[in-house]
């Protein structure tokens, strides 16, 4: 039995993280195929229905201009989804270049990449995202997924540069080095695969923070702006009417809640599945 | 067959009597049935010897006993103290019977002691949990013990900490700690595996007056087959979780009759065989203990296996040379067929036909020089403080190393841990600027090669690492493994693959391994992928850092041989790592033995094996037990005293006079030139060793002696 197969095998055995990934499967679903199996696109407005609450024809009501809520909490949730998963990969990837390089070549780049780690750390993300926002309005969201990842690797990092200094010292890589193997061969052939897991588990993890922060981002209108609509924003859209028109708010808020917990249970399984430490705990 | 066992009643007169002892763990691939029905008694005043080799069960049984396996393992059988049933007590009743009336020593004595608390205050914690006694009581007892387990100055010592001793003396003062409730049973679990073989026979000594001081009965787990045959009364061979041979432990040396152990014996190295001799390896791998079948459990390796081998396991049964005094027992289906280690006239193992080396027919002093090394240092610094680190003291790892190695020439570099063979080696291979002295590897400077003659060099020194687990990718599937020296090195790529399953081929693995993962392998194969790498660019040396200290004893025999056979076959140098004597001793041509990072003696293998000059390599020979127990027990030890001292200090005069029983032994008016000369290598003329590759030691008072 292969290893993944023994990994799987044992994420079976977590009935949360099976119901987390069901979970995010079919919101994944709902996000990019919802539009279709309702009448209503996001940026089309009723005439007929303002301010009504859910029925068949609006099944989570409609916005105070007529527009249908679950078309745009669809949509919504396709860029809340879009950017966490992007956030994820990014910053990850970014985390582990810098950190491997660090550990592995010592010396000035050690120093220098610790170095920026440590300031990034110390700055405050959100006032600086909050800062920076308002010059990139007006252009494409991808900018906002640069700002959100910038800020959110370090720790990560730090992570990987600890695992790569333990790994420098086993002997596989102390093998190839005195085979002639170029550094960057090393890291990318040897050691980097060889936190495989812990990559993937800090990428789930990093989606759901991402997700919130974007949330949070945008429901304070730095993050995601019009006309593109993300949880956030729609969130924020519907906070004042959120105690006499409840599915204004209700929906968005909720997906975002199941979507975060999702993502976080499914990463707690993989962890759980993949960490060598639990697997006593497993086998009870 | 589990049925007859379940009948023997237990041995009312035996301290220990355990029968049809089971052990079952949880795993993902289903039940690991680690011990599969263990009998086994141990009288009053007996040492009993369990060998066998790495998942054997042999530590799981005594964990077993003493009630200390994991929850999830599912023990059943019934063990036996003194008449009162052991299995099945609550860990309150136990407590009350481990330390007092079953005491034990575990493998690493660091993680046996709480760190924060002092060796006196934990001894004397032992002696008041099950004796009422005072304080000061206790204390003055546990003074007592250390004295008696040899640590010098018990009255200071006792207030030491667990990590201001060292590996030796905390194995001490845990025998201490064993026999202060004057127990009946001590079960000592590999409890010489970590140490360096000059403390090992320390150990085993200290382990014998604690013995006798307690008239206690001693259960031995070890893997080791020499110091069964020093220490032992009767020894039970385990494999596959269960006893295969059982008896006085001169017959199961004398008179094996289970393929198993005549195998284990045949693949041991010993000190006293020559140059270049076989050793016989056992093919193939110990049994996946899940789901085994109903057949011998070493039915896949036995050479003389037939087809009820298959079909049914053996009991564990007497054996026609069994008597009432000296009771036999062996489970084999063939065992009567066997005298002396040979059925039908043939010996079971047959010994393997090696390759006769080329090089033997040139004189060495016209083969070409493939590495020189003169006086090299290697020095780390020891740092204080975790943000500001200075520097506070210097470790001076190899302080003036000088050889040379010829073409096609095997050279062994020895001594215990610490003494800087490993930090010799990894300097020459870093290729880099020195501290001191110079490296010159196939005529080129190593400090002063350009980017191209670094690689150029890299291509024919080759490197194979101690632990084969560590030192293959567990990513990579073994063919890329192999293909990457090919790649880093330019290799066409069509080329690499038929290259790949050449070099397969060559250390004895199959084409189809080579889309397999590491972890599929068994660590004697595991190792081969390691050595076919190093092959893989035909490189001209071959530094082999402990390549079979990790493998078991019928593994590395088969290693061993390989290594043999490659050298003779492709004409390869060697520069072999190794803490174990006897496994250089029929590898390597030449040996030299390190001592605080200096080479003490050099010299052919047979004249420091035979004629050893220097008083520690006679004190390490001595130490480096022989699995014979009529010759073991005949032979004289020299114990040395104390540890290594430590490699921070430079030392004025010899380096090793502080533990030398020659120095000890000289009057006073001789020992001038030990006190402020550093000796250099000579012959015992005083003559100073050149190059001409004749044997040499470190030594004022060189004097020969047998210790073999």
């Amino acid at each position: 039995m292969s290893r993944w197969q023994l990994v799987w095998r044992r994420f079976q055995r977590n009935k949360s993280a099976i119901f987390g990934l069901c979970v995010i499967a079919v919101l994944f679903i709902a996000a990019f195929f919802g539009q279709f199996i309702t009448q209503w696109s996001y940026d089309q407005i009723d005439a007929n229905a303002f301010l009504k609450p859910p029925s068949t024809s609006h099944w989570f009501g409609t916005s105070q201009i007529g527009q249908d809520v679950f078309a745009q909490t669809m949509r919504g949730l396709q860029k809340s989804l879009i950017i966490g998963f992007l956030v994820g990969v990014i910053s990850t990837g970014l985390a582990a270049i810098v950190g491997a390089t660090a550990g592995y070549f010592g010396g000035a780049i050690e120093r220098a990449n610790l170095f920026v780690i440590s300031l990034l750390l110390v700055l405050p993300s959100f006032l600086i995202i909050a800062i920076v926002s308002p010059r990139i309005r007006g252009q494409s969201w991808l900018w906002l997924v640069v700002l959100i990842s910038v800020f959110s690797w370090m720790l990560t990092a730090m992570v990987v540069y600890n695992l790569t200094l333990s790994l420098k010292q086993r002997e596989f890589v102390t093998a190839a080095r005195f085979m002639g193997v170029r550094p960057f061969t090393v890291i990318t052939r040897h050691i980097l695969p060889n936190m495989a897991s812990f990559l993937i588990i800090d990428t789930t993890l990093t989606v759901g923070g991402a997700i919130l922060l974007e949330s949070g981002l945008s429901y304070f209108g730095f993050g995601v702006q019009p006309p593109d609509i993300s949880l956030g924003t729609l969130i924020a859209a519907g906070t004042g009417s959120a105690l006499t028109y409840v599915w204004l708010f209700a929906f968005a808020g909720s997906i975002l809640t199941i979507l975060v917990l999702a993502v976080s249970l499914v990463g707690d399984g993989l962890r759980d599945a993949i960490d060598p430490q639990s697997e006593a705990k497993a086998s009870l | 067959m589990t049925e007859e066992n379940s009948v023997i009643a237990h041995d009312p007169s035996a301290t220990l009597s355990v029968r049809d002892l089971k052990v079952t763990f949880p795993s993902e691939a289903g039940a690991v049935e680690a011990v599969r029905g263990v009998n086994f008694d141990v009288h009053p005043g007996e040492v009993v010897g369990i060998v066998g080799e790495s998942g054997s069960g042999k530590s799981t049984v005594a964990l077993a006993v003493m009630g200390l396996l994991q929850n999830s393992a599912r023990v059943t059988g019934s063990a036996h103290f003194k008449g009162h049933e052991l299995l099945g007590l609550d860990d309150k009743a136990l407590s009350q019977i481990r330390g007092r009336s079953v005491a034990m020593v575990f493998q690493d004595p660091l993680s046996a002691f709480t760190p924060v608390y002092t060796i006196g205050a934990q001894i004397s914690e032992a002696i008041r949990i099950h004796q009422d006694v005072t304080k000061d009581q206790a204390n003055a007892r546990a003074i007592e013990l250390l004295d008696l387990v040899g640590i010098p100055q018990a009255k200071d010592r006792i207030r030491s900490f667990p990590h201001e001793f060292s590996g030796g003396m905390r194995q001490r003062a845990m025998i201490a700690m064993a026999i202060a409730n004057d127990p009946d049973l001590i079960i000592a679990d590999e409890p010489t595996t970590a140490l360096d073989v000059t403390v090992q026979a320390q150990i085993l000594d200290v382990l014998e007056t604690a013995r006798q001081a307690t008239k206690a009965a001693l259960l031995l787990i070890t893997h080791d087959l020499g110091v069964v045959a020093g220490t032992c009364d009767r020894v039970a061979v385990m494999y596959g979780g269960r006893v295969v041979e059982t008896s006085e432990v001169y017959s199961v040396f004398k008179q094996p009759q289970m393929p198993y152990t005549i195998g284990l014996l045949g693949a041991v190295p010993c000190l006293d065989a020559g140059v270049g001799e076989p050793l016989i390896p056992i093919e193939g791998a110990p049994p996946n203990m899940v789901n085994l079948p109903d057949a011998c459990p070493f039915v896949e390796r036995c050479p003389i296996a037939i087809d009820v081998c298959r079909e049914r396991e053996p009991g564990l049964d007497e054996t026609l040379t069994s008597t009432t005094e000296n009771v036999h027992q062996v489970a084999c289906h063939r065992s009567n067929e066997i005298v002396d280690g040979r059925i039908d006239g043939q010996p079971v193992f047959a010994l393997p036909e090696l390759g006769a080396i080329a090089h033997t027919a040139i004189a060495r002093a016209d083969r070409e020089v493939v590495i020189d090394v003169k006086d090299l240092i290697r020095q780390y610094p020891v740092r204080k403080g975790a943000v500001l680190s200075r520097r506070v003291g210097t470790v001076y790892a190899v302080d003036g190393v000088s050889f040379d190695v010829r073409t096609g020439e095997a050279l062994a570099l020895v001594g215990e841990s610490g003494c800087g063979k490993t930090s010799t080696v990894t300097e020459i291979l870093e290729l880099r600027k020195l501290k001191g002295g110079s490296v010159t590897i196939f005529g080129k400077n190593a400090a002063e090669l350009s980017k191209d003659e670094k690689q150029e060099v890299r291509r024919n020194l080759q490197v194979v690492f101690q632990d084969p687990q560590a030192s293959l990718d567990p990513r990579l599937p073994v063919g890329d493994i192999l293909a990457e020296p090919l790649k880093t090195h330019g290799m066409p790529k069509e080329e690499q693959r038929p290259r790949v399953l050449e070099l397969l081929s060559l250390v004895g693995l199959e084409a189809t391994h080579a889309d397999r993962f590491p972890a599929e392998f068994s660590g004697g194969q595991r190792q081969r992928i390691a050595i076919a790498r190093a092959l893989a660019l035909n490189p001209q040396l071959i530094i082999l850092d402990e390549p079979v200290s990790a493998l078991d004893v019928s593994i590395q025999a088969g290693v061993l041989n390989l290594l043999t056979e490659l050298r003779a076959r492709l004409g390869l140098a060697y520069i072999f790592v190794a803490h174990d004597l006897s496994v250089v001793r029929q590898t390597a041509d030449r040996v030299a033995v390190m001592y605080l990072g200096r080479i003490i003696e050099i010299g052919d293998t047979d004249d420091v094996f035979n004629r050893p000059w220097h008083p520690y390599t006679q004190a390490l020979l001595s130490a480096v037990p022989i699995p014979d127990p009529v010759r073991e027990r005949e032979r004289h030890r020299i114990l040395l005293t104390g540890d290594q001292p430590s490699p921070t200090v430079h030392y004025e005069g010899c380096r090793f006079r502080s533990r030398c029983f020659r120095y000890q032994a000289l009057p006073e008016d001789q020992t001038q030139d030990c006190r402020t000369l550093d000796p250099s290598l000579t012959d015992p003329t005083g003559h100073n060793l050149g190059h001409e590759g004749t044997h040499g030691a470190a030594c004022f008072h060189i004097e020969e002696r047998d210790v073999v």
